[in-house]
């Protein structure tokens, strides 16, 4: 092969790599070496100032900082865990019927779809404590007594968010293991019947480990999009009440868009980055073992 | 008995998963005042005073269109550039290719809230805040990894020897890839065009971040915008929420087949 013809797969991939690099490698250099300034930008007048790694000192005394992590990491264990349970529930169920399949997988991508802001404005008629349909539906069960501010309560509001997200994306774990388990061979299944093992055994024993690349895939996929959120609860609580809903990405912008306070915004998303690569290398490693 | 019981099941989670949506939407056409009494009125007499609101009186088909532009430009240049790279990665043997592909991929990894900062400021050096154009790039960087990978898998699906077959014939590569592997991946090309188009409509912080004004505001934004201020009317903000979600929704039907493929091809290919 001649150095022409190995350049060629090359010449097809440029175009999008330079696109990617340009808008990507360009802005981390710029937000590290900003990382190491002070830069207020409601005072336009004043220049960035060299702050060593005050910043970074700042951040690992910022109890805020530290109690959107938590919180995320909440957000995430419980949303995931929900929307994984119920997603993989929902597909061997769907597996198991014949008719119909098609249909209730479309219905089900419609919350799918929908902006993440459109699912805020939803659920916060249904979360309204006055005139919503939720609090209206458990009085009918429980009686008038019943009354909960879903998203003003602050041990409630974060349990509301989850709630929203996890009806909004149990449908995309339903279709990928849905998928997954079509995809699964007949076999195993039929000598595991012919040796007695009950339905429990075969889906602990077979479909499960069988299915490892597809769930961790899934949860990757979920987890990623989990930590990122962002949309909603700004939609919905803004952080609040009182930051309990305050996730990572929440607290960032306010850092940057409500204090303008960008030299600080610069070291906190080089530490998110560093952070969330760290655990995205880790689960890569885990699924192509 | 036992399959009855299952679909009983799944029928109920049909419900709950499509009953919050339709209940905005009637939502909409519901007199502010029986919106926001309780018990709630199943049948009622309908009225587009909150299309009416929405639309004439405070002009927001401007932020749709917008979303629109954005949204249709972003897809072309992806899809675009996107199939020239999976094509260059599919189609092909070399020693960094997987390596590339990485890389590209875990391009999709970086959240996104670390991104504006450095995109904020850059799109201001570039004098193109608050620009329609400043969102498409954005968009495209964005939609590019996945794109790229979704792609990938679709190519890869392609019979090398159809390639070779055409390379003998004597076609160059560009031929190669516009007569063989773009006809074969319609249904790829479909699906990554969906999700681009469905992820853009929707995207809210960058948009939140980039724009300010009716120049280049997308619906996502000023949904919010209406959302953050005491005393909204709800049935103004469930018809606008209907419209933003109108679109996306008529498209699922239409391709959520293609859409499927996709997905499960972006995760079951590991």
């Amino acid at each position: 092969m001649n150095t022409r013809t190995r350049a060629i797969p090359f010449l097809f991939v440029t175009p999008s790599l330079l696109v990617l690099l340009a808008f990507g490698i360009y802005p981390l250099i710029y937000t590290i070496r900003l990382s190491f300034q002070t830069w207020l930008l409601f005072r336009p007048n004043i220049p960035p100032s060299p702050a060593g790694v005050a910043n970074f000192g700042r951040l690992l005394a910022d109890s805020q900082f530290g109690k959107s992590i938590l919180t995320t990491l909440v957000f995430m264990g419980i949303t995931l865990s929900a929307e994984f349970v119920l997603g993989f529930g929902v597909a061997l169920l769907l597996n198991v019927i014949v008719k119909w399949r098609k249909v209730f997988r479309t219905v089900a991508m419609v919350p799918m779809t929908l902006s993440a802001i459109v699912a805020a404005v939803i659920w916060r008629l249904l979360y309204n404590p006055d005139f919503g349909l939720l609090n209206y539906f458990f009085q009918l069960l429980f009686g008038k007594r019943f009354f909960v501010n879903w998203l003003g309560d602050p041990h409630v509001a974060l349990i509301s968010i989850c709630i929203t997200d996890i009806w909004q994306w149990t449908p995309f774990v339903i279709v990928i293991v849905l998928a997954g388990l079509q995809s699964l061979p007949v076999e195993p299944y039929e000598s595991a019947v012919v040796d007695g093992a009950s339905g429990l055994q075969r889906l602990v024993y077979l479909t499960i480990p069988m299915m490892r690349t597809t769930i961790l895939i899934t949860l990757l996929l979920r987890g990623m999009d989990l930590i990122n959120e962002f949309d909603k609860i700004f939609g919905m609580t803004f952080g609040g009440p009182g930051y309990k809903t305050q996730v990572v990405g929440l607290y960032l912008y306010r850092v940057g868009f409500r204090f303008y306070d960008m030299g600080y915004l610069a070291a906190l998303c080089l530490m998110v980055l560093i952070f969330v690569m760290v655990i995205t290398q880790i689960l890569i490693r885990l699924i192509r073992r | 008995m036992e399959s009855a019981l299952i679909y009983f099941g799944l029928v109920v989670i049909a419900v709950l998963f499509l009953f919050p949506v339709l209940f905005t939407v009637q939502a909409s056409f519901k007199n502010t005042i029986e919106l926001t009494t309780l018990p709630p009125k199943i049948f009622f007499a309908p009225t587009l005073r909150h299309y009416w609101i929405t639309i004439v009186q405070n002009a927001t088909l401007v932020y749709y269109i917008n979303s629109l532009v954005v949204t249709v430009a972003s897809v072309i240049i992806v899809v675009f550039l996107g199939s020239l790279a999976a094509f260059g990665l599919a189609a092909f043997q070399y020693r960094s290719r997987d390596s590339l592909s990485f890389t590209i991929l875990s391009m999709r990894m970086l959240p996104r809230i670390c991104v504006v900062l450095p995109f904020f400021l850059l799109i201001v050096k570039l004098g193109l805040l608050n620009t329609k154009t400043a969102l498409i790039i954005v968009y495209t960087v964005f939609n590019l990894p996945f794109t790229i990978y979704i792609l990938e898998g679709f190519f890869g699906e392609v019979p090398k020897e159809l390639r070779d077959a055409a390379l003998i014939d004597g076609c160059n590569y560009l031929e190669v890839f516009r007569r063989v592997y773009l006809p074969l991946s319609g249904p790829g090309l479909v699906a990554t065009a969906s999700f681009c188009f469905i992820f853009t409509w929707n995207e809210f912080l960058f948009a939140l971040v980039l724009t300010s004004n009716e120049r280049a505001m997308t619906a996502p934004v000023e949904i919010a915008s209406v959302v953050s201020l005491y005393g909204v009317d709800w049935g103004d903000l469930s018809a606008m929420a209907t419209i933003a979600a109108l679109p996306v929704v008529l498209f699922l039907f239409v391709v959520q087949r293609y859409m499927v493929r996709g997905l499960t091809m972006g995760a079951l290919k590991g």
